[in-house]
Parts: structure tokens; C-alpha cells; sequence
């Protein structure tokens, strides 16, 4: 018993890191931005033509640096940097305003789907450790819920890839010459390999469902 | 299934009871009760072997084939 409450202790851990790593800074730069905007805009007149609202995380190219020409620059005798991009936090002037409300919907909704999806995978791992230690672990519902682990894997691969996308494409419309957003957006093949690897488990565990129902048949 | 396990007519031939047979043989009447309604999915040589000492028969008596 001991060792199942550390495994699912260990499995919700697991995934509160990983929700704190990809979605708690930008929570936090949020929120911070949140309550300076708040202050700025008590001020007085000085602010009204500063960048506010939402920071955009964008990677621009490397010519916007004084002395680059075509994303190369010498630096001393010795270096030439060459394809250089730069990775800015960007504040737009009116950024809220200047974005298309669908495209607000989307990044919401797709923001509350991947943290259901984790939620979600979180919840269906701990009943698989259950099942594992009642020894259930060859029941078709434990099977079908290491199939829905990985199916939820996948979905949660395309929601982040669309999300990528939302961003590009805010980035695009709300920045101008002479910056120049670089598409970023990359496909996490490795979710997609995670959800193989399980979907594969589930077909071992199906064999062996079969295997062990045989056995007990076999008078 | 096209096997046919004809174990309830070879009881009732030589009038034995399913835990007469199940002391005989010395398998659980769950078991037997498995392999009497045909739910079985194998039976090992050694079952088979005390079963038909048992009943005092030929595996052919127990096991029929019906295509």
C-alpha cells in the first residue's frame, strides 16, 4: 500500500512540474504585468504612449542589431556570427485591442483543454497504478484506460501545436517592419512517440489479458 | 465450438455425482463445472487421464468432435 500512495504521490508530482515549468511563467509575467499595468495607468500622461499589456514571447531576426547585414555580424576580428535571431520579450502599444477576439477564444480555449487533458492523464495514471497493484492490471477497463492515457497524449501534442500556432499568428499581427518574427512553431514528436509506446503497452497487457484468461480456463 | 464435452452423459452412466468425481479427480467442481458446460478452454493430459480413470472410460466417451 505503501508503495502505490508513493507512486501516485510521485505521479502527481510529476505533473504539477510539469505544469509549473510550461504554463506557471507565464502565469506569473501575467499576473506581474497585470499589477504594473495597473499602477502605470494611475500614473499620469507619461504612460500613455508606453507599451503595455501582455509581453509576447518572440524570436526575431538577427537584423535589427546595428552592424548586421543578411543575420551576419563580425564581432572583433576573431568571430562572425552568422543566422542570427534574437529572442525578445515584446510589449505592443495596445496589444489587447490590436488582437482579433477569435483568435482570443482559441488560445483560451485551447489553453483550458490542455489543462484538462493533464488533469485528465493524471487522474487515469493513478488508477492504472491501482489497478497494476490489485492486480486488475489485465481487466479491459485498465487497458482501455492505458489506450485513453495515450489518446489524450496525442490530442494534448495537437493542442500544443495549435497553440504554437495562436502565438504566431498574434505575433504576426501585432508585430511590423523592421522587427521580423521567425515561425517557431515545432510538432512535439516526442508526445506522439510517448503515446506509441503506450498504445503498444496496452496491446502487451491485451495479449496478456488473453494469456492469463486461457490459463485460468485450462482445466 | 465443434468439440463437444460429453462429461454430464458419462456421469450419468455410471451414476456419479459432480463431487464424487471432483474427490476422484481432484479438481475444484468450479472446474469441473467449467469443462462440463463446454467454457473450457484447454484440458491437460493428466485431467483427462484421471477423469477417465475415474469414470472408468476412453477419452472418446468424454470428448466428441462435431464439425
Amino acid at each position: 500500500m505503501k508503495k502505490i500512495r508513493t507512486l501516485q504521490i510521485l505521479v502527481y508530482i510529476t505533473f504539477a512540474l510539469f505544469f509549473l515549468q510550461t504554463y506557471a511563467p507565464s502565469l506569473y509575467r501575467g499576473f506581474a504585468d497585470g499589477w504594473a499595468d495597473s499602477f502605470s495607468s494611475t500614473n499620469d500622461e507619461l504612460n500613455a504612449h508606453t507599451p503595455s499589456g501582455p509581453a509576447l514571447d518572440a524570436v526575431l531576426q538577427g537584423n535589427i542589431i546595428p552592424g548586421t547585414k543578411n543575420d551576419t555580424l563580425q564581432i572583433g576580428k576573431d568571430y562572425l556570427l552568422r543566422d542570427i535571431n534574437v529572442t525578445a520579450n515584446i510589449r505592443v502599444v495596445d496589444a489587447s485591442g490590436k488582437t482579433p477576439e477569435w483568435l482570443k477564444v482559441c488560445r483560451v480555449l485551447l489553453a483550458f483543454l490542455m489543462i484538462r487533458i493533464l488533469l485528465y492523464m493524471a487522474s487515469f495514471c493513478n488508477r492504472v497504478i491501482v489497478d497494476i497493484y490489485n492486480g486488475r492490471m489485465f481487466d479491459p477497463q485498465c487497458i482501455k484506460l492505458i489506450r485513453k492515457i495515450g489518446i489524450r497524449l496525442i490530442i494534448y501534442a495537437i493542442a500544443d501545436f495549435a497553440y504554437q500556432w495562436t502565438d504566431y499568428i498574434k505575433q504576426t499581427i501585432l508585430i511590423h517592419a523592421p522587427l521580423n518574427v521567425i515561425n517557431t512553431v515545432t510538432f512535439n514528436w516526442g508526445l506522439l512517440l510517448g503515446a506509441m509506446l503506450i498504445f503498444i503497452l496496452a496491446g502487451a497487457f491485451e495479449q496478456g489479458g488473453k494469456l492469463k484468461e486461457e490459463q485460468e480456463l485450462t482445466i | 465450438m465443434p468439440i463437444i464435452i460429453n462429461l454430464d452423459v458419462m456421469m450419468a452412466r455410471r451414476k456419479m455425482s459432480l463431487n464424487e468425481l471432483s474427490d476422484k479427480v481432484g479438481i475444484t467442481i468450479s472446474n469441473l463445472s467449467i469443462l462440463k458446460t463446454g467454457k473450457a478452454k484447454a484440458i491437460r493430459i493428466e485431467t483427462l487421464e484421471a477423469i477417465c480413470t475415474a469414470l472408468d472410460c476412453q477419452p472418446g466417451d468424454i470428448l466428441e468432435y462435431k464439425p
